[in-house]
């Protein structure tokens, strides 16, 4: 059940009226919630509810067993298995197929080869969001920053609550469980809010999503070598803005979807691509996945405590998993690799100016006789947005690993790019308009959305409907035909 | 120190509770009136959508009933012009996809121009 279709509309009408009528009854609330959510995830495929059901017993049980457990050994005990459990289940039925078939062109290169049984494994919708979450439920009871919950339900809706369940955000239980057990509140601020969140979301998906993919980005990258390179740079850009409104879209009408029946999830981005570096760009952008690699693997790695180099190593390691989350392919591998290693290049070279920068103004050393990285540093602060430019387009360019189905539609891809044949075919006004707009929208005060909410805010319920249903309307009208589903839904 | 109000009784507690139930009872309220109204909107603007869901959905006896009345109702709404904006919106829009860079065309094609001339010379 996609969220831009006529069936959840109907499905989230009927949640939200039964919900609020039972809003005194806390208990029946979160059985209800979690019903329609084990509805909303079967509709998909009922079959892997059994998967969601036993993910969410392994944290219950896990959660549970470290209340009871005081011995460290103990403890660290029930939380390796907990999170070798998840993730072999995420292993299995993500990355199996990966891993085998990458052994078997290993033993075939070394002359080994072999017939290793493939097994055609369906990836279950979603997998990679939901364990992740159980991950960080049951490490916060180890640390001790949560208590475990007692009632099975509010740990098996925290899993699958269903705006959430697909494709995130990545919720913690330390934000979420808190709010099952206090009666919901609405207000008039938080309905503006959702429904405007819920539009915002929509219009990203529904039309610029959509029709940068059918536009340029789809044939493109299925056919690199059959377009020019003006195409090809536009594309890429493309490609940036189309998954970025596809899964803020996506993330806006989960957020706007909860906050109407009464829960508050943070933001998931921050208007990343106006960024002036990779670091705040990747600060910006699926916020609830960047911290949670902070808080469960490049904290627990020591970050930066002990030094550079293992600072480096650490952030290189940091962004391959991010990479391999996204998908069990070599291309995400080498995408989240050398985002790793363009931050590395980030820091190196702002740590370096600093320091030549500080060396120099201490000795007062006039700008002629400073050293060539200084003048080059002092000529490009002169430049508008150079810091934006440069980060906009590395992060475009590197992306074209994210896309590309191989590594063979990669090196077609870059061939053609080095080509510098300038006759647009696919990049016309209209992707143009599409791109540009979408880029100068992030460059907004973030409190926008919140004035225009408070205006809202103040129509009558009926105004307020007519509006609604006239936005609604016109996303329909302008969107092309058919709603493909989100591109995180395979992640 | 008095920290706080010490005439903050469970009477004052309670009234916090009362006006927050309220507020949040009239935001459903206000909530659920403007979805139906936005979905009475869609209906009755968007009726060819309505119609090509039901389309959409398996067939059985009751499917087949929806598919129907949706039918019908989208005659109705084309008869009294509200289907009308719908296809004069998405005429515009593709309209402004098919615009072209100035002189685009003729850039672009240049070379496949050329060539064609080309056969045509040699075959002649």
């Amino acid at each position: 059940m996609l969220f831009p279709t006529l069936e959840f509309g109907l499905f989230f009408m009927l949640v939200f009226g039964i919900s609020w009528t039972l809003s005194d009854r806390l208990d029946l609330r979160k059985l209800f919630l979690l019903g329609v959510s084990y509805f909303f995830y079967g509709f998909w495929d009922w079959r892997f509810l059994a998967l969601l059901f036993a993910s969410s017993c392994i944290n219950y049980l896990a959660g549970l067993a470290l209340s009871y457990e005081r011995r460290s050994a103990g403890r660290k005990w029930i939380v390796a298995t907990a999170i070798v459990a998840n993730l072999a289940i995420l292993g299995f039925f993500k990355y199996f197929g990966f891993f085998v078939t990458s052994i078997s062109e290993v033993l075939v290169a070394v002359g080994l080869a072999r017939d290793i049984p493939l097994l055609n494994i369906i990836l279950p919708i979603g997998i990679s969001f939901f364990t992740f979450q159980g991950i960080s439920y049951v490490i916060d009871i180890y640390r001790d920053d949560i208590k475990p919950v007692r009632n099975p339900l509010d740990l098996f809706l925290y899993i699958s609550f269903f705006p959430q369940l697909v494709a995130g955000p990545i919720v913690r239980a330390s934000d979420f469980l808190p709010q099952l057990n206090v009666r919901p509140k609405l207000t008039s601020e938080t309905v503006s809010f959702g429904f405007l969140l819920i539009l915002v979301g929509l219009f990203k998906k529904v039309v610029v999503a959509s029709y940068l993919a059918t536009e340029i980005v789809d044939d493109v990258f299925s056919m690199p070598d059959a377009y020019s390179s003006l195409d090809l740079y536009f594309a890429a850009h493309a490609f940036v803005v189309q998954i970025y409104c596809d899964f803020s879209g996506y993330s806006d009408i989960a957020i706007g979807v909860a906050a109407l029946l009464g829960y508050t999830f943070k933001k998931n981005f921050d208007r990343p691509l106006s960024a002036s570096s990779l670091q705040e760009l990747w600060q910006r952008w699926h916020i609830s996945l960047t911290s949670w690699l902070r808080d469960y693997l490049y904290r627990p790695l020591k970050g930066a405590k002990r030094g550079k180099s293992h600072m480096y190593r650490n952030l290189v390691i940091t962004m391959m998993v991010a990479g391999l989350w996204h998908g069990a392919a070599w291309t995400f591998i080498i995408w989240g690799t050398l985002q790793g290693l363009m931050l590395i290049g980030e820091r190196w070279l702002k740590g370096e100016v600093r320091q030549q920068q500080r060396d120099a103004d201490e000795n007062a050393v006039p700008m002629s006789e400073r050293s060539p990285l200084l003048r080059a540093a002092a000529q490009v602060s002169r430049i508008p947005m150079f810091g934006w430019i440069v980060t906009l387009n590395a992060f475009a360019l590197t992306s074209v690993f994210f896309r590309a189905a191989d590594l063979s539609t990669v090196s077609a891809y870059f061939y053609g790019l080095l080509q510098f044949t300038m006759s647009p075919e696919v990049f016309t006004p209209f992707v143009a308009i599409l791109i540009f707009g979408s880029i100068a929208a992030q460059f907004r005060s973030p409190e926008t959305l919140v004035q225009y909410a408070r205006t809202l805010r103040k129509l009558k319920p009926m105004t307020a409907g007519v509006f609604m249903g006239l936005a609604l309307l016109t996303i329909e009208m302008i969107g092309p035909d058919g709603v493909a589903p989100f591109i995180y839904f395979q992640f | 120190m008095i920290t706080s109000d010490p005439f903050e009784t469970d009477d004052v507690a309670s009234l916090k509770e009362r006006k927050e139930t309220e507020e949040t009872l009239a935001s459903v309220r206000h909530a659920g009136i403007a979805m139906v109204v936005a979905a009475a909107v869609l209906l009755t603007f968007n009726s060819a959508g309505l119609q090509t869901w039901t389309r959409n959905l398996d067939g059985n006896t009751m499917t087949d009933r929806w598919v129907t009345e949706a039918d019908n109702w989208h005659n109705l709404m084309a008869r009294l012009g509200f289907a009308g904006p719908k296809d004069a919106v998405q005429t515009a829009i593709a309209e402004i996809r098919e615009i072209e860079w100035p002189g685009g065309v003729d850039a672009a094609h240049a070379d496949e121009v050329d060539l064609d001339d080309e056969v045509d010379v040699d075959a002649q």
